[in-house]
């Protein structure tokens, strides 16, 4: 019988893992479409996911689903962790060879992108549909404030109905339709920017994207404030891994000529 | 009168038609003559398109899979092998074009409408690379499906085998470097990196898909026939989830 730590590393459960994954997630985008989860859907995309487990109101199913396919990727996890560590003393002790090495790194940076993500549901702070009028102040910690300075609305205003895509705004002209905003911390401004459409204020690790305007005889803008603490390392990270495999497949484009048992020349 | 798109459409559904049907008879030289002409018009009308709509023929599904098909198109006259009777691969591809000009029928023959977004770097990056990736990943899907055909016979060509698992992992870093493209645009646009929808959903489902295919274990015949199987099929999961997505 194999050791648990064999079974553990082995790519039997790497293939029992993904096709239950892709089970989950054939569950989870029949949930999306659904009209029944579509607004439990939106509301995992307006708060952190580590908040939005804690909301006594949300559906117990959303949720569980969400939870199970948490841990198929823990599953996933100890998979890589098991599989790469056998790899890794094959490779030092007998075959070390430039593509194993390089495939060994993708497979790491594929775990550290796939941290990365989750860690950015679970840290920081996300609010969306934050609705601001000129002068007004949004605080998303004591310390840290954004202010609307300015809005400019040239176009006619539209409402974003829903969070998440509107076409309806995303058709309004980024030039003639924009705000300037500024972040302070502890009262002292740390930036200001005209923010528009595909064009947010960043400090940091914070941001400030600009959603939408809402109309009325007040103007405000609709904004998204959030702060990913482990954003620049997954943007880091993602295209790296991109690159080392890349870099492997340019490695064994050609293939290796068969061994044969034959010794004869 | 008639309406130039629309017409260039037809046209090219019938060369390439006709295209397939050289290559099941056997007619080589006149199926190659017929596949330049088709790819040129193809060009042709993929520049109109452009000209016209002053964006890249990628931002909805009649344009990609034109662009789709062009790529396509080249890429399976240098890569793969001329005559019928020693490889099918082409043969599987010209069906595959049919298959997406098939899909097309039941789509407005029209150029996406102009958005301010798409100019945008991360938009445009997004678009191309998905659809230089279908395209990429149904070529290697021609060359698993060669394997499987031959598979059982001694004279089994294991480098189809390798030569799609080249072609798969290319189109999956094209894959990558569009969803890489996609989560700047949704940073950028949406102020997260995710969402919470169909469209990252489907895009999971095709990542993990591909992971799959290439970690099924064992050397053996039978290992390597699951892996033609799910190879081949890849296309086909990228192919559907393009086109549910395209589903208003």
């Amino acid at each position: 019988m194999k050791p648990l730590t064999e079974r553990l590393g082995s790519l039997s459960l790497t293939t029992i893992t993904l096709s239950i994954l892709l089970l989950w997630l054939s569950g989870g985008i029949l949930l999306n479409t659904s009209p029944t989860f579509s607004a439990g859907f939106e509301s995992m995309n307006r708060t952190l996911l580590s908040e939005w487990l804690r909301l006594p109101q949300e559906e117990l199913i959303l949720k569980a689903w969400f939870v199970g396919l948490c841990l198929c990727m823990v599953l996933l996890g100890v998979n890589l962790i098991f599989c790469s560590w056998r790899r890794i003393f094959n490779l030092l002790r007998k075959n070390f060879t430039a593509a194993k090495a390089l495939m060994l790194f993708v497979h790491f940076l594929f775990g550290f992108v796939a941290l990365g993500h989750f860690s950015g549901f679970m840290f920081g702070y996300r609010y969306e549909d934050i609705r601001l009028a000129q002068g007004q102040v949004f605080q998303p910690t004591p310390s840290h404030g954004i202010k609307v300075e300015k809005i400019q609305m040239d176009d006619a205003p539209l409402t974003p109905g829903r969070s998440g895509r509107n076409s309806s705004v995303f058709d309004l002209n980024p030039k003639r339709n924009f705000a300037e905003v500024s972040i302070t911390e502890e009262g002292r401004e740390i930036g200001r920017e005209k923010i528009l459409f595909m064009t947010s204020l960043r400090s940091g690790a914070r941001q400030v994207t600009l959603r939408g305007f809402a109309a009325g005889p007040d103007p405000k803008v609709v904004l998204a404030v959030s702060n990913n603490p482990t954003l620049p390392y997954f943007l880091t990270l993602y295209p790296l891994m991109i690159v080392g495999m890349g870099l492997h497949l340019a490695i064994t484009w050609k293939k290796k000529p068969q061994k044969t048992n034959n010794p004869t020349p | 009168m008639l309406e130039p798109v629309p017409t260039g459409y037809f046209f090219l559904f019938l060369s390439f038609f006709l295209v397939l049907t050289f290559r099941l008879l056997g007619w080589t030289w006149l199926e190659r003559v017929l596949a330049l002409i088709a790819l040129i018009a193809n060009g042709l009308l993929l520049g109109a398109i452009w000209a016209m709509s002053g964006h890249l023929p990628v931002f909805n599904l009649f344009e990609s899979f034109l662009l789709t098909v062009f790529i396509l198109g080249i890429i399976a006259l240098i890569f793969t092998e001329t005559s019928p009777a020693r490889s099918w691969i082409r043969t599987w591809i010209w069906a595959e074009v049919i298959l997406l000009f098939g899909i097309l029928l039941f789509y407005p023959k029209i150029h996406a409408p102009q958005h301010f977004y798409d100019k945008d770097l991360y938009v445009v990056l997004f678009h191309l690379s998905r659809t230089v990736a279908l395209a990429v990943m149904l070529l290697a899907s021609g060359f698993y499906a060669e394997f499987l055909r031959t598979s059982r016979r001694s004279s089994s060509q294991e480098d189809s085998l390798h030569i799609g698992r080249n072609f798969l992992i290319l189109g999956t870093i094209l894959f990558l470097i569009s969803e890489f493209a996609g989560i700047l645009w949704c940073l950028n646009g949406w102020g997260d990196f995710w969402r919470w929808n169909y469209g990252f959903l489907s895009s999971t489902f095709i990542m993990l898909y591909l992971m799959l295919v290439f970690h099924l274990p064992g050397k053996g015949l039978v290992s390597k026939r699951m892996t033609s199987i799910t190879g081949t099929m890849n296309s086909l999961v990228f192919l559907g989830i393009a086109v549910s997505r395209s589903v208003p």
